[in-house]
Formats: C-alpha cells, structure tokens, sequence
C-alpha cells in the first residue's frame, strides 16, 4: 500500500487543555494512519485522550483546549491549516461524528426530517428540496428506521435511545464522507440496542465504504468491528495493531493486563481477577518516566525516568515500552 | 453449600413497587410500575446478581427491598422477621435494620456528600447510630475502615472530588462497612467505573465478603461481571424476573427467550469468537413501563410469541434443580 | 479479511539507533523497587471548597474591581464620617448653599487664623451655629479644664479660638477684630468658674475641612450626609437580604422537602404573592404603617432595647423591612425549593436515609451546606435591589425622616434645586449607582464561582 493511498494521517499531535490549575497534556503527541474503507478502533479509558484527539480531526475542539503541535493530514491536505469555513465544509462532507449520547446533536425543537435534510442542503446548495426529502427518507430506511415516511415528520423526543442513535448515524452518513468518526457511539445504550447498533455500523461500513474511526473503552466492542486498534493511555498511544494481534497477542504490559482484567463470559473458569492495581495518573501531574509505569508490575528504572518510543513488535503491530528494548538488548548480548 | 444448610437471610414474596406520575390529562393519575411481583429468596452468604436492561427495575427493586422506596405491596422478611408485608400491615421501623443492609451506589462521585470530607462522610453513619462513644475510638475506626478498602488513612481530610472515580467507589464502601452491615445491596458498583478499576473493585468486594461473611444483591447490566462475582443470577425485564438460576447454568443453559438474547448480545473481547457468533437480533425497544404490554412481557419483542402470551402473564417457576424461568413456551415443552 | 491497510512505516524504530538518542544507563533494565514506583505519582494540594470558588472569583477581573471598588464605598460609608468634622445633622448657618470644595465666609477666617495661629474653633453641637456664640452661657472642655462664660448684653458675634501651649489657650475674637491673622482678646464676655445653669456647650471642631461636595440650603455638609445615606441604605440593603434570606430558605426548603400537598399548597401562596403589584403595596403598607409603628415605638422604646434600636432607625425603614418580610422573599423561596427538589433526588442524601439519618439530620448536614452556593449568590444580587427600592421609596418621600438621610432621600431633597445646584442630585446618584453596580458585579462574580454549572 503506497503512502499516497492514505485517507488520514496524523502526526504527532499534540493537544493540551490550559485549565487554571496549569496545562493538561491530553493528547501527548500521538500518530497513527488510517487507510480508506478502514476501521480503526480506539480504546482508551477515561482521561486517555481518545475523545480529544477525535475532536481536534474534526475541528471540533472546545476552549481551553487547542492543538499544539503535529499535523493532521486528511487526503495530503493538513487540517490544521484550513480556515474555519474550509472546516465547516469539511465537516460533514468529508467526515462526520457520532456521540455517545445522541440528544446533544439532535435539536429537539425540529423535526428528524428537517435536522436530515438541512444536513444535506447545507454542504449541497444545488440539491432541491424534493430530492433531499427522498434522500432523507432512503437514509432513514437504510440504518432500519421502519415508517421512514412518518418518522420524517417526529421530534427527536418521540424516537426511543436506540432510534436516536440511528438517526444519528443517518444524519452522520447523509453526505456520504469518506470518514466516520464514533464518539463512544453505543455506551450510553442498553446491551440488546448495543447489538443492533453494532450490527448496523457493520453493515453500513461494508455498503458505504467509509472508514471509521471507533472510540470507546469496551474492548468487547472494538473486537467486534474493528481492522485495526489503538490502545491509548494517558494521552500516548502504547500499542497500535491489527485486532488479532492485540487480542491473541498483545505486547504491551498494559494492554495485556486489561485484557487479563476483565471478566469474560466466553470463559468457564471463575477465577480471581488480576486487575491492575493503582488508579490513572493525573493529567496535571504526569509522571516524568512512562505514563503506565506508577502500575506496571513490570517497571523498570529507565521507566521511571523517561517515556519509552513505540517499537515494531510485529508486522504492523507497534508497542511503546522499554521491555522490548530490553529484549533487543538481551539478543545482542547473545550474538 | 449444600440445599439443606442454606439459611435464607432474606425473602422477597410478590413485591410491587409502583410510582405515581401525572398523566396526560388533569387528574389523571398513572403508574410506573417499575417492579411487578417479584419473588426471590436469598441465602447467607451468597451473592446474588441481578441483570437486566436499563428501566427493567433491577436497581427498584434492590432498594425496595431494603425499604428506601415504600413498596406497593408485597411481603420483605428479613432473617425470619418479617420486615413488610401488606397483607398484614406490617411494617416496621427501618433505624435498627439500617445497620445490617447497606448499599453502594452506582455514582460514586454522586453518592458522596461533596461538601463533607472523607472522614465525615465515614464517620456519619457511626454518628447515627452512636457506634464509637468516644472521639479516638471514632478516628481509629474511620482509619480501619479506610484501610479496610484499600485507602490511606491520611485520605480522611480530603473532599470526595480531589480522589478518582475508584478511589471514590472504596469511600462509598467503606461507608456502607462502617455499620458492619450483613446484607449490602450493591447497585451497580463498578458499571461508572474505569475498565482497568472495574476489577480492583470487584476483587475487594470478594475479599470482603469471604472476610466478614457478607451477603450481596449485585445489580448490574453487564452479564459478565455479574456471571463472574454471582452464584445465582436472576434476569428482570421491564419489572418482571424472568429467569433465575445458578450463574454458570445460567449463562451455559438460558431457558428464557430474553436471556438468550441478552447473552448473545454480550460484546466479547475476542475478535475470532465475536465474529463467528450469531447474534440473536431483537426488534424494537424496551416498552414503556408505565403502559406496559398485556400478558407477558416480553411478546411485544418476543419472536416465539403467541397468543396466550399476549393475554396471559407467565408465573416463575422451576424447570430444573434451581433454574427457575417465566415463559408459556416453558410450559408446553416440558 | 479483504480490507486494505495503512502503512506503518513512520513508526519504525531500530533499537539501537534508540540507544544512540536515549540516555540508557547500565541498570536500566533491572526491576524499579515498588518505592521508586510511587515517588512517580504525587497527589496534588487539597483544595476546599472555599478556595477553589475564591480561585475562580479572584480570575475574574471585572468581579474583583467591582469588590474592590464596593470595599471603598463600605470604607466611605462607614469611616470615612471618621475623617471629616461634619456630621449629617449639623447645620451651619453661615456655609448655606456652598458649591463643591468651598468654605463660608467665616471658615475662611479661621482657615487663616488657623494657618498662623494655630487655631480652633469651636461650635454649638445642636442645635448651634459655627459663629454664633452669641448670648447666652457656654461651656467648653479643653486640655482637661472646663472654661465657663457668658456673652455680655449687647456684645457682638465672636469666635472662638483655641491657642495651644498657650498658658491662656481660650480667648475669644470678634469677628471684625481678626485682620491678617492678628486678633485681640474680646473683652465683651466674662469667664466664670463652673458653668450656670442652662449653659450651652461648646464642641470643639479641630479643623476646618472643605465641603467636598457643597453644602444644602440647611448649611448641612453633603458628603457627610452622603457618608450617612450610604451608610443607611448599605445597612438596610443588607438587612432586607437576611429577612429575605432567612425567611426564603425556611419557606422554600420545608417545601421543596414535604413535596406533595404541602408543596403545592405553599407555592400557590408564592404565586399569589408574585401577583400582586408590588410597588402599590409598598406604598400602601408604608402609608397605613407609619402611625402605628410611631405609636408603638413610643409606648415601648423605653423598656426594649430592640425597639429602641428600631425607633432609632426611624418608622420608616422599619416599614420597609417589613415590606420585605412581606413581599419580596418569593423568589428567593422558589430559588431553594428548586435547590433542594434537585438535592434530594442526589444519591448522598439517599445513602444518608439508607444509613438511617433523620429529616432533620438530613437538612441540616447534606441540604443546607449543599445550597450555600445559591443561598450566597441570591443574597448578595438581593442587596442592591433592596437599596434600590429603599431609595426610590425614600425619593417619594416615604422612606427615612429628616434629618436621617439615604441616598434616596439625598436625591430627592436636591431634586427642588436641580437647577441651580446640580451637583447635590449628581453626588449622592454617582454614590447609589456606584455601590448597586458593584454589588451586581460581585454577585454575578459570586455566581460564576460558587456555581460554574449556572454560567451561561
């Protein structure tokens, strides 16, 4: 696959929030590609910066966060260069967003067929007003909206969770962009809804051939529907790979002690949980070695002093930890 | 344990708990009816969990059982004393029986008063019922209880908001501890919590019960934590327990068209399996449970209904050695 | 699976070129003992409450200048009568209708005779005039000594004047007899040892201070009597606040907490009070209450301490408290009970009734510390709005009695000669709108720290 071939990339972005309690670096220099028709999961847990670093593609970063350094690239072009009405455009034409919860970007005082059609006349001011109702309603059918017809004419108040999020997804995907960013996008709903939503995402990717960008913290999820996996910590991204890589095998001490540490209920043995001890460091505070290091059981002495580099642990499988560097060193020393 | 040295520490018969909301016209008067004649026993010692989808009444009915909701109707006996009971208005004063049933709470930032520190915040359920005469004996036992949940004891000066989310979860339990409760209903203890944290929290909650010999109800949504922790786990749906049973029968063997379905939907952190699996997909949403369905349940969702399930509503009952489900088609078959 | 994938290129790192970039020592590589672990982490600074509000209060500007500026109009209110020799109610017959920063006639006779001299002169303190020790018998107390003397028949207007480390410091001039600071002693009185009967005394006034902003047509200073205005309407401002406050607070929490009937009984009655024309009412009640309250003040000043301080304050501030115990508590109730429907829905307060905590215990340890944020914030916007209908209620004429002053009353004393003496109306108005801006302007700031959420 050529360089050229890539949809986005980002490089080394790095985001800090300037609060008055001093500067929170949340996203801590991070870089990753993504190629088209991809899905590219995100896990992280609260305060890793995945959120932040989906914000800043989309432009959508609020005060007093601001990028800070690093480039984002989406087609070659860097989207940290454009004005805010190249942005506005971008949005929604070229990649869109969904949230967690879907009643903070639904206004609840238009109907869901005004919100669909005003998010296509917007970024196609050609379109006619026919056209873009049937275009509405085809959407709405499309992520399972039965009654398209008299959906069109409901408030957002009148759709259950899971039919807001679907509603969602249509108003994400009505100008087809190539980029679908997934904020969390089934963590607010119940498991059975999950499961749909899942299901539709699924197929939707295969029919549109959107690459997607899948946030959230439920590695069960990630699992499901992803190509490939970022796992962040603390605003870095500590390993990056291909989803069987990072489940089958996983070479960072912190993704391989969460996925030890969770309850599984394909696995018949009840016994105790190994969790990784310790509590997520604070973003104020962060500590001057590996971000992980206050909890690894691993830790060594150049951890507590200096951040480690991502390593090629694999065929597209990256992991930032000094063990591997103690690996390579130990191979050396056999030679 | 075996059937005969099991000792029911607590027993739920038919209970109801409904609230009154406004209807649509004036005067009109309506009814959540957030729990339905729920039945269930529970036994020294053990943890039972509680599964169901948001809105299914699971966290209702764990506190009306410990009666911070006044129930409909219903009976509540408490280590053979009867606690509650409708039929023969009974119902006691709770101040004694706070001290043995306790509960966690999902928020934990939530449930912590922000305004007090962490210490007072312990030390007021020893104040209530005038546990620690003496203001050393109120200290030591704040530091113990502090301990006890994996905190440092100098924590006791600092406000709730300066500690993380599962800092703050051990505060809560540590209030609930300092009653020296028997029964703890733990209303989704880990669900706000870190998934890296979920665990630590999870394995203190089984020290502590191994240590003091607790009792749990452990409500919460996600199947595997509940599968993990539980020894018997029952299934709520829209205010009805559709299915009760031993957690591994349960999870290997669901009898419930429900709980097949919420098994199915239970996202695995395992690419290969997650793939391969079918999903069994369900129509709609939940319904409303202030107008709920006739019949069972579950029909209006169901993809085995029929017509006795739409007029009928199913009763628990056993269909194995503890395995208990609501469902006709139970019936039938065998 | 058929999808294509990106190129992870820019990620690749040669070992050993990490060695070359990276200070590794040579124990790098062993285990970090469990202590080194924990020096990464450090736990910041326990912030309370208090502080952290403060912190948000003290980044806002225009609330922190605001604060200031209201201090300065406290310290103007409240000391500043210290630093000048005037009070509200001394008339001085001669410095009637002076303009900002001038002095009457014989003011500047002393000014002279106090550059040179060292000079004081003295005055009747009530009722009295500056130069008028005309007939009659006197008294005045100085350097520990009382002199005693009475104005001969026939004798001319004098002045008095205090010479220190003189060994006869009290002699009295004639006014004509003081040219470029030479004076003689005026003979047209006779000194006696202990004061007659009915004698009048004398107050020493140290200095001669400009009238900074003029005097009124009673010769009366009008800073001092602005000092004093502010003074009263600062006090009754706050005053009013607390009866709102309190009364407020109970209301709404008893029915924000019973909830049910109870609530929906007391809110009709909020309802009921937000109906009524308020200002008519006011008028009303000060108008009906003002003879009875004189009534009452007579009839039991004597025996009540309370009511003593009460008839101090006059009937007619007296009427306006209770206009604001009557009216104006409403929003202030509504604000608490919305506080505590929301508080109590918390799941602390449930984990407190799960622990088996009282009504009482509840309200007092988990409600009320929970809403001093709203509690705070409404008080403090209830002050300037409390001064605001004390002037405009004094402006009618119905507020303070003479010769109390408000600012209202300032205003609408200097409203006859708007004309001819502008700057009486525009001094005391700078004063009002100055203090009820700046109160708003900390209140706002108030609200933004104490309760982030509302900002916005």
């Amino acid at each position: 696959m050529e360089e050229n071939k890539l949809l986005l990339k980002v490089k080394d972005l790095k985001v800090s929030f300037f609060t008055p309690a001093g500067e929170v670096k949340a996203v801590d220099g991070i870089s990753y590609a993504l190629g088209y028709n991809e899905v590219m999961g995100i896990v992280g847990e609260s305060g890793s910066g995945k959120s932040v670093e989906a914000y800043s593609i989309i432009g959508l970063l609020q005060n007093p966060g601001r990028v800070i350094g690093g480039s984002i690239e989406f087609e070659g072009e860097n989207l940290l260069e454009y004005t805010p009405e190249q942005m506005r455009q971008f949005r929604g034409n070229k990649v869109s967003m969904i949230f967690q919860n879907p009643m903070t970007c639904l206004n609840p005082v238009y109907t869901i067929g005004n919100q669909l059609t005003e998010a296509l006349t917007c970024h196609d001011k050609t379109i006619s007003k026919e056209e873009a109702r049937k275009k509405a309603i085809e959407m709405l059918e499309l992520v399972g909206i039965n009654n398209a017809e008299k959906r069109m004419n409901q408030y957002p108040h009148e759709f259950s969770g899971g039919m807001r999020q679907r509603a969602m997804i249509a108003m994400a995907l009505i100008c087809s962009p190539k980029l679908l960013i997934a904020d969390e996008p089934t963590t607010a709903l119940d498991v059975t809804i999950q499961a749909q939503i899942l299901e539709l995402m699924k197929d939707l990717q295969r029919k549109e051939n959107t690459s997607i960008i899948f946030i959230t913290h439920n590695l069960g999820v990630v699992a499901d529907i992803c190509d490939r996996i970022s796992v962040m910590y603390a605003g870095r991204i500590v390993e990056q790979g291909k989803v069987n890589d990072i489940f089958y095998d996983p070479q960072h001490p912190y993704t391989r002690r969460l996925l030890q540490s969770i309850p599984r209920l394909d696995e018949e043995d009840d016994e105790r949980l190994i969790p990784i001890e310790g509590t997520p460091i604070d973003l104020l505070n962060p500590p001057q070695g590996c971000n992980f290091g206050p909890r690894c059981t691993e830790c060594m002495k150049i951890c507590l002093r200096q951040k480690p580099p991502l390593a090629q642990v694999g065929e597209g499988h990256i992991s930032a930890c000094w063990l591997h560097f103690k690996d390579a060193l130990e191979k050396e020393g056999e030679k | 344990m075996s059937e005969q040295t099991r000792k029911k520490l607590l027993e739920v018969e038919k209970l109801r708990k409904y609230f009154p909301v406004k209807g649509n016209k004036l005067l009109e008067k309506k009814y959540v009816q957030a729990v339905e004649s729920v039945s269930l026993s529970i036994y020294k010692g053990e943890t039972l969990g509680l599964v169901g989808e948001s809105g299914c009444g699971k966290t209702t009915l764990g506190r009306t059982i410990i009666r911070l909701y006044e129930p409909t109707s219903g009976r509540i006996v408490y280590d053979g004393t009867p606690i509650y009971d409708s039929e023969k208005n009974i119902s006691v004063k709770m101040l004694p029986y706070r001290r043995k049933m306790q509960i966690i709470f999902q928020d934990p930032s939530g449930s912590l008063d922000p305004r007090m520190t962490v210490g007072e915040i312990i030390g007021e359920a020893l104040d209530i019922h005038g546990l620690t005469p003496s203001k050393k004996e109120r200290t030591d036992r704040i530091r113990h209880l502090l301990e006890e949940v994996g905190l440092n004891t100098e924590h006791a000066n600092r406000f709730p908001h300066e500690f993380s989310g599962g800092q703050q979860q051990r505060v809560g339990i540590a209030r609930a501890l300092a009653v020296d409760p028997e029964f703890i209903v733990c209303d989704e203890p880990i669900s706000a919590l870190d998934v890296s944290i979920q665990s630590q929290v999870v394995n203190m909650l089984e020290d502590l019960q191994a240590n003091k010999g607790l009792t749990y109800l452990f409500i919460a949504h996600d199947v595997s934590v509940v599968r993990h922790i539980s020894n018997r786990i029952g299934v709520m749906y829209l205010g009805c327990l559709v299915e009760l049973a031993e957690s591994h029968e349960l999870c290997n063997h669901p009898i419930h068209p429900y709980t097949k379905t919420l098994l199915s939907a239970v996202p695995l952190p395992d690419p290969i399996k997650s793939r391969a699996r079918q999903r069994i997909l369900l129509e709609g949403d939940i319904p409303s449970p202030i107008n709920p369905p006739s019949g069972c349940r579950f029909h209006t969702r169901c993809p085995y209904a029929t017509d006795r399930c739409r007029q009928e509503m199913p009763v628990l009952k056993e269909y194995g050695p503890g395995h208990f489900g609501a469902c006709h088609l139970l019936e039938q078959n065998g | 699976m058929k999808h294509t994938f990106a190129k992870i290129s820019p990620f690749q790192v040669d070992p050993e070129k990490i060695m070359e970039t990276f200070d590794i020592r040579d124990d790098d590589f062993s285990s970090a003992s469990s202590q080194e672990k924990e020096s990464m982490v450090e736990m910041h600074k326990s912030i309370s409450f208090w502080q952290d509000a403060w912190r948000r209060f003290r980044a806002n500007t225009v609330s922190m200048v605001a604060l200031f500026v209201f201090l300065l109009c406290l310290f103007f209110a409240f000391i500043g009568p210290k630093f000048i020799p005037y009070t509200y109610a001394d008339q001085y017959r001669t410095a009637q209708k002076l303009g900002p920063f001038e002095y009457s006639k014989s003011e500047n006779i002393v000014r002279s005779v106090q550059d040179s001299a060292d000079a004081f002169y003295a005055t009747a303190l009530r009722p009295g005039s500056l130069t008028a020790i005309s007939k009659g018998s006197y008294y005045i107390q100085y350097g520990g000594k009382t002199y005693a003397f009475t104005m001969k028949k026939g004798a001319e207007k004098c002045i008095l004047l205090l010479k220190q480390n003189d060994p006869e410091p009290l002699q009295l001039v004639s006014e004509k007899d003081i040219k470029d600071g030479a004076y003689t002693k005026y003979t047209a009185i006779e000194f006696t040892d202990t004061p007659e009967e009915g004698a009048k005394e004398l107050k020493l006034i140290k200095w001669v201070f400009p009238h900074v902003f003029g005097t009124d047509s009673q010769g009366r200073d009008i800073m001092a009597r602005t000092m004093y205005g502010a003074r009263v309407s600062i006090i009754i401002g706050i005053m009013a606040a607390l009866i709102v406050l309190i009364i407020g607070s109970i209301y709404g929490a008893i029915s924000g907490l019973c909830g049910g009937v109870v609530d929906f009984i007391m809110m009709r009655i909020v309802e009921l009070i937000y109906s009524v024309p308020e200002v008519l009412i006011v008028l009303l009640l000060q108008v009906v209450l003002k003879e009875p309250l004189q009534a009452w003040f007579q009839a039991h000043s004597a025996t009540s301490a309370f009511v003593k301080a009460m008839s101090d304050l006059g009937a007619g501030i007296v009427s306006i408290f209770i206009t604001f115990a009557v009216l104006y508590w409403v929003t202030m109730a509504r604000i608490i009970r919305g506080q505590v429907l929301q508080l109590k829905k918390q799941e602390y307060v449930t984990a407190a009734t799960a622990l088996g905590a009282s009504n009482a215990r509840i309200i007092r340890k988990h409600l009320l510390p929970n809403c001093i944020g709203p509690l705070v914030i409404t008080t403090c916007l209830q002050i300037p709005s409390a001064i605001f209908l004390e002037s405009f209620l004094s402006f009618l004429g119905l507020g303070v009695s003479a010769p109390m002053a408000s600012l209202g009353s300032l205003c609408s004393d200097a409203l006859e000669t708007i004309s001819l003496y502008p700057y009486r109306l525009v001094f005391p108005a700078i004063v009002l709108t100055i203090i009820v801006l700046t109160l708003n302007l900390v209140g706002d700031g108030l609200r933004d720290a104490l309760d982030p959420r509302l900002k916005k």
